[in-house]
Order: C-alpha cells, then sequence, then structure tokens
C-alpha cells in the first residue's frame, strides 16, 4: 500500500477523480442543487427576489446566483468537475477492461477449477475428444463462443458470452461526456433569435446572412370551435438574392436551411397606418398589444380586435377570430403622457390636433417565429443513441465465461468445468447443470 | 364526452382493482393460497377492462390516451398494474400484492376523479415524440412503483427479524431478503434505460416542438433528478456493495421523486410541462 505523501501531486488529482465518493457526490449536489433552481423562480428581476423573499435571503439569492441556477459559474462547475471525473473513470478502466475482453487463458491445471464461483464434474461414457467435441457442439448451441486446446490427451475448453457487456458502462459514460460537449459546442457557437414577422414581409437573420420571407400565416381550428388545431406558416428562404427554399411549417414541423431552424411559435395581428405630422406622412406597422415609435417623438400602443364587441361590464373584446368588425382601440403618447385615446374603425382619418392626425389602413397576421442554430445537436443525439446502446448492454448483456478440461475418466472422460458470470449466476449454473445433463454422472455446485 | 362504453368499463376496472386490493390485504390476515390466487386474478381482470377502455378511448379520439392529467394518471396506474402483474406472475411474491396494488388504486381512484373529457391535442401535443415519450414514462414509472413496493417490504421483514428470530403470520408471506433486495434491483435495471429514454424522448420533442432540446423546466429538470437519483443507486450499488437496506431505501425516495415530478410539479410548480 502506498502511503498518500508519497505519491506525486498528479496522481493525487487523478486519485480524487477516479473515487466513486467523488462521483457520488457530485451527482446528489447536482440533484440537490437542481431542486433549487425549480423551486425557486428562475430567470427574474433582481426586484421580484427581494419582494417575495425578504432583503437579506434576496441579497443571497443574487449573489449565489440562484436566480439563475442552471447557468451560474457554479453550476457549470459541478457539471464540468462531474465530466472531469466521468472521463477520469472512463480513460482508468479502458484497458484492464480491453484485456478483460479480448484475453482469455486455459485453465490448465486441476486446482484452479476448485475456486471458481460455479463449479462443475462430469463423467461421460465416450472417449475424450469426442466428449469434449460434445461439450462444444453444447456451448455453441447456446450462443457461446468457443476455444480449444489438446493437450498430452486432454482436452482444454474456453467459452464466453456477452464479453462486451462491460463495454456498456464505458459506453454509456462516453456518451453523457459526448452529450455535455455537444451542449457546451452549441452554446458556444450557436445562437438564438426570436422574431415578429407581419405576412408579406422579410426578416434577415443577420448571424446567418440570409432572409426569410413570410407570404402567409394561418390557423386551422377544430371543427367551429375556437380551439387552434395547428398553425401554419409559409416560409421560404432567401439567400443572395434567390429564393432558395420554401416550406409550411407548423407546431412540431420546422423548416432547417444551412443549420438555422424556424420554429413556429407564436401569432397574432399588426395593424397598418399612416401618420400625419406637421404636413409629412409617414407609414406605420404597429403589433397588436405593443408600444410602436412611430416619429416625432410619438408612440402608439395599440390593440386589434377582429371581430368588435363592448362587453357587459364595458370592456373591449372579441367575439370570434374571423375579422367580421375589426376595430382598432388605440393609445398614443408624447414621450410618457398620453394625448389621446379610443376606437377607431379602420379608414377613418383620426385627428388628434390641428398639425396630427392618424389613420388605420389595414390589419395582417404576424408569425412568432423561434429561430435557433445549434451544431451541438448531432453530437447530443449521437451521445443519445450511444447512451442507449450503453445501458443496453450494462444491463442486458452480462458476461459469462465458462473453462473445462477434459480428461480420460475411469469408463471414459471426465470433465471438469468452471464458470464464472458476476451479474447471471444463477443462470448460468442452470447452464451448466443443462450442459451435463445428458452425461451419467454429474455433479454442479 | 366520453363513450358509455369506455366509462363503465373504466369504473368496471376501479372496482375490480379495489377488490384486488382489498383481497390483497385479507390475504396478509387469512395467509390462504385461494385468497391470493382471487386477488391476482381480480387485479388481473381490472387489468384487462382497463385496457379496454382505452383501447375505446383511443379509438374514439382517434389517437393515444396520452396528453391530460386524467390520460396520464390511469396510464400511470396502468404501468405499474402491468408490471407488477408480471413480476406477480414470474417471481409468485404473494405479498407483493398488498404493498403495489394501493399504489395502483390510489392512482386509478385519483383519475376517476379528474376531467374525463377528450380534447383535441393543442398543436405542440401533436408528435410521434410525445408517444414514445409518454410510454417509456410509463415503463419506467412501472418498474419504479414495483421497486418501491418491493423496497417497503424489505424494510418491513428486516426490522421483525431484528426484533425476533422467528417470522410469523404476515412476515412468513415475505420472501426473504435476498430475493427481495434482487427483485428490487432488477425492477430499477429494467426501469432505468426507460428513464434514460423519457429524457431522451423528451428532448427531441421539445427541440421539434420549441426549439430548445432542454430548458430546464421544472418537469424536465425533476425527471433529471429522478435519474440520477436511480444513477446513484446502481453506482453505489456496483462499487459500494449498497445493497438490501440501502437500496431499499434508495428506491423509496428514487419513486418519491418520481411521484413530485409527476404531481408535484404540477400541483406546486409553473413551467413548459403543463398538460400532465
Amino acid at each position: 500500500m502506498t502511503r498518500e505523501k508519497d505519491l506525486s501531486f498528479g496522481r493525487r488529482i487523478w486519485r480524487f477523480l477516479i473515487s466513486m465518493q467523488l462521483a457520488l457526490f457530485l451527482l446528489l449536489i447536482v440533484a440537490a442543487v437542481s431542486v433549487f433552481g425549480t423551486i425557486i423562480p428562475q430567470g427574474e428581476d433582481p426586484t421580484f427576489y427581494q419582494q417575495a423573499y425578504g432583503s437579506l435571503r434576496g441579497d443571497l439569492i443574487s449573489l449565489f446566483d440562484l436566480n439563475d441556477v442552471f447557468h451560474s459559474w457554479w453550476f457549470l462547475g459541478l457539471a464540468l468537475l462531474l465530466a472531469a471525473s466521468v472521463l477520469a473513470c472512463t480513460i482508468d478502466r479502458l484497458v484492464p477492461l480491453w484485456r478483460q475482453v479480448t484475453r482469455f487463458q486455459f485453465r490448465y491445471e486441476t486446482s484452479s477449477y476448485d475456486g471458481a464461483p460455479i463449479k462443475g464434474e462430469a463423467y461421460s461414457q465416450d472417449e475424450v475428444k469426442e466428449t469434449a467435441a460434445q461439450l462444444a457442439k453444447r456451448c455453441r448451441g447456446r450462443h457461446y463462443r468457443v476455444f480449444l486446446e489438446e493437450r498430452d490427451g486432454q482436452v482444454f475448453l474456453y467459452a464466453d458470452r456477452g464479453r462486451f457487456g462491460p463495454f456498456g458502462s464505458l459506453i454509456t459514460h462516453l456518451s453523457l461526456l459526448i452529450i455535455l460537449a455537444g451542449a457546451i459546442y452549441g452554446g458556444l457557437t450557436g445562437f438564438k433569435d426570436y422574431a415578429n414577422i407581419p405576412e408579406g414581409e422579410t426578416f434577415t437573420v443577420r448571424p446567418a446572412g440570409f432572409s426569410i420571407k413570410v407570404s402567409d400565416f394561418r390557423v386551422d381550428y377544430y371543427g367551429d370551435s375556437q380551439m387552434p388545431k395547428q398553425y401554419y406558416s409559409d416560409l421560404t428562404v432567401i439567400a443572395g438574392g434567390r429564393e432558395v427554399l420554401r416550406k409550411v411549417i407548423a407546431v412540431n414541423d420546422p423548416l432547417t436551411y444551412r443549420g438555422v431552424t424556424f420554429y413556429q411559435s407564436s401569432y397574432g395581428w399588426v395593424v397598418d397606418g399612416t401618420i400625419n405630422s406637421q404636413g409629412k406622412e409617414s407609414k406605420f406597422t404597429s403589433l397588436d398589444r405593443d408600444v410602436t415609435s412611430i416619429g416625432g417623438g410619438l408612440s402608439l400602443k395599440s390593440f386589434f380586435y377582429p371581430d368588435f364587441v363592448i362587453d357587459p361590464s364595458g370592456h373591449p373584446g372579441t367575439r370570434s377570430h374571423l375579422p367580421k368588425n375589426p376595430r382598432v382601440v388605440y393609445a398614443l403618447f408624447q414621450g410618457s403622457k398620453i394625448l389621446t385615446y379610443d376606437v377607431a374603425k379602420l379608414g377613418e382619418p383620426v385627428k388628434v390636433n390641428n398639425n396630427l392626425s392618424v389613420i388605420f389602413t389595414g390589419y395582417r397576421e404576424y408569425t412568432g417565429l423561434q429561430i435557433a442554430k445549434d451544431p451541438g445537436i448531432p453530437l447530443i443525439y449521437s451521445g443519445s443513441v450511444l447512451l442507449l446502446l450503453g445501458l443496453f448492454l450494462s444491463f442486458y448483456v452480462f458476461p459469462r465465461r465458462i473453462w473445462a478440461m477434459v480428461g480420460p475418466g475411469q469408463k471414459g472422460a471426465r470433465v471438469l468445468l468452471a464458470a464464472a458470470a458476476p451479474r447471471a449466476q444463477a443462470r448460468l449454473e442452470e447452464e451448466i447443470r443443462e450442459l451435463v445433463e445428458t452425461w451419467p454422472s454429474k455433479a454442479v455446485k | 364526452m366520453i363513450s358509455e362504453w369506455e366509462n363503465n368499463l373504466f369504473g368496471l376496472a376501479v372496482v375490480l382493482y379495489l377488490a384486488g386490493m382489498v383481497l390483497y390485504f385479507l390475504y396478509t390476515t387469512r395467509r390462504q393460497e385461494r385468497t391470493s390466487r382471487l386477488a391476482f386474478s381480480i387485479t388481473g381482470a381490472a387489468f384487462v377492462f382497463h385496457t379496454v377502455a382505452m383501447v375505446i378511448r383511443s379509438a374514439e379520439a382517434g389517437r393515444l390516451p396520452f396528453s391530460n392529467m386524467y390520460e396520464f394518471t390511469s396510464l400511470f396506474a396502468w404501468g405499474i398494474a402491468l408490471v407488477f402483474l408480471f413480476v406477480e406472475w414470474r417471481y409468485h411474491i404473494k405479498a407483493l400484492g398488498s404493498f403495489v396494488t394501493p399504489v395502483v388504486f390510489g392512482l386509478i381512484g385519483y383519475a376517476s376523479v379528474l376531467p374525463k373529457e377528450i380534447t383535441p391535442l393543442v398543436p405542440a401535443l401533436q408528435s410521434y415524440w410525445l408517444q414514445f415519450h409518454v410510454f417509456t414514462a410509463i415503463l419506467a414509472y412501472g418498474g419504479f412503483g414495483v421497486s418501491f413496493g418491493v423496497s417497503i417490504m424489505y424494510l418491513l421483514r428486516e426490522r421483525k427479524e431484528s426484533a425476533d428470530k422467528t417470522l410469523r403470520g404476515f412476515y412468513q408471506l415475505i420472501p426473504n431478503l435476498k430475493a427481495l433486495d434482487d427483485l428490487n434491483y432488477g425492477a430499477v435495471a429494467f426501469a432505468f434505460p426507460f428513464m434514460t429514454l423519457v429524457l431522451i424522448t423528451g428532448a427531441i420533442w421539445a427541440e421539434r416542438a420549441w426549439g430548445t432540446y432542454w430548458s430546464w423546466d421544472p418537469k424536465e429538470t425533476w425527471a433529471l433528478i429522478t435519474w440520477l437519483i436511480y444513477a446513484v443507486y446502481l453506482h453505489a450499488r456496483l462499487t459500494y456493495g449498497w445493497k438490501g437496506h440501502r437500496a431499499a431505501w434508495m428506491s423509496i425516495i428514487g419513486f418519491l421523486a418520481v411521484l413530485f415530478t409527476y404531481f408535484g410539479v404540477n400541483l406546486l410548480l409553473a413551467g413548459l410541462h403543463s398538460y400532465v
């Protein structure tokens, strides 16, 4: 046993990384802090935490990034330490595991059969070679890989199956590293964006260097109900001045071009209009419920009601999603001061004062698109496939090994058996029993 | 609206699950082979009617019944019943019924008071990945549910064994600790790959639907926490030899995390995954 202080610093770090204590500690601590990340609302304003948790706890939450646990430096640190531990364990076990899987030895000594986890002994009436051939055939019939060697009138057998099972854990751990690498790579090289694009307009995806045109947006409803069945946007990709790709996307059916994917995410109305300020005319497009700056220090907040109605409590509302009675409820601001607000019909000029009038000319729908490029995704998905393969090998493929020594017996041959299957002991014991079943004298324990 | 057939069959299944549970309880005191056989048959019949009710619902809805609280709670019970019936049929652990059927009945009883209307799917839920996601969740939760029942049996028998050497009455029905521990591991080992698939298929679905494969939503995070707990279970077992007592406690904690992922997150926390 090497004393701790004799070990070099690097060696000690290595020991620390490959220790199971560290791995278990990290797994539990990641689980525990994740609980915090679900109980404390994430990504709110600092003032929210001050109000909800009081000033001291609010400060603590901000200090330790508990308002954004999963993107904090210490969570990333834990994840990286866990990754380092997984990597170290994988490297540490690679060579011994490879040897274990690829190498084998016959058991030549009678004594080496004594200590085996499963032992068997049988006497057959056939001669040595015939008996060994039968045994080999039975093993092969059970999908074992069989090796035989003759030496001094005796035949030695080695057989195994499921030998790649131990690789399962290796592949599982490696695949987790691939998934983590994919997440980091995607985070560093990808981008995310969001755009509300009115029908007929084109949006330039700056980081990607191409544009997307929305020709149409529509909603399908279930029967006559108000319940949306699906949202569709008719998109055209314009790159280098040419239309290169066209697709009608829907929720769960995005469009991808050069690694950039467009997801149907939301929708709403926009109102178009003209403003006449001191004799100058200019056009504007205002998103429903949004504040739009319309020049000259003026801003407009508009609400679009396709089927306008004043409900019994006196509030504006809409009877349906169909534009049967379109109206705009608007408020005009000069800075933060409200100038006027009212309900307007389309095409009817709204005169604010002698120098200022507004006219709402039409309405359209806009589509809300989530735009994302994540080059890490192929890594993540291949990591996931490997993860499943690794788990399959770990949980369903158990290595089983059988050794036998067939020598001359009193009336034929004597078969000595040894077998090992750390994770399928009972099953292998049963198999060994079946292997020697036909021979007149046998014992398995 | 749901069809009368579905409603009646579902109601019949609830009553039979209850009867099965009562018989399993009776068996713990009367200990007659006949009672346990009857309990098994009745629970099996409940499972069959439950399955038929769900098939009818699928036909009515034109999709698998995977998408609201009622449907998923009913499926959750179905998954545990499935794994339980298999284990009981294969390993004949009669006492297991009195530990697992209450979980099944509790879930199906809860489902029976939830709104049962077949609602059309909102666009985000129209995905084959979702169906795969839910199906794997059912199998994973079924395995974890059975390991939970087995672990409680383990702890009970263990406590009794340490108190007095001779096991009488009900305790004779509980298999020995080694067999229970093996079964606990077997159920977790069966469920863990499916739990992994739950996370993977959920991520693929989220990527297709929202453009992000992982967003640290409370539901996702709790599914990951559950996965981490069972990962600790497996590592500690294989390398530290955490078997028996400790493994039983880990299984119980793991299943509590499953239940929290399912109920706690919906009732206490808010997020994207607000359908079930």
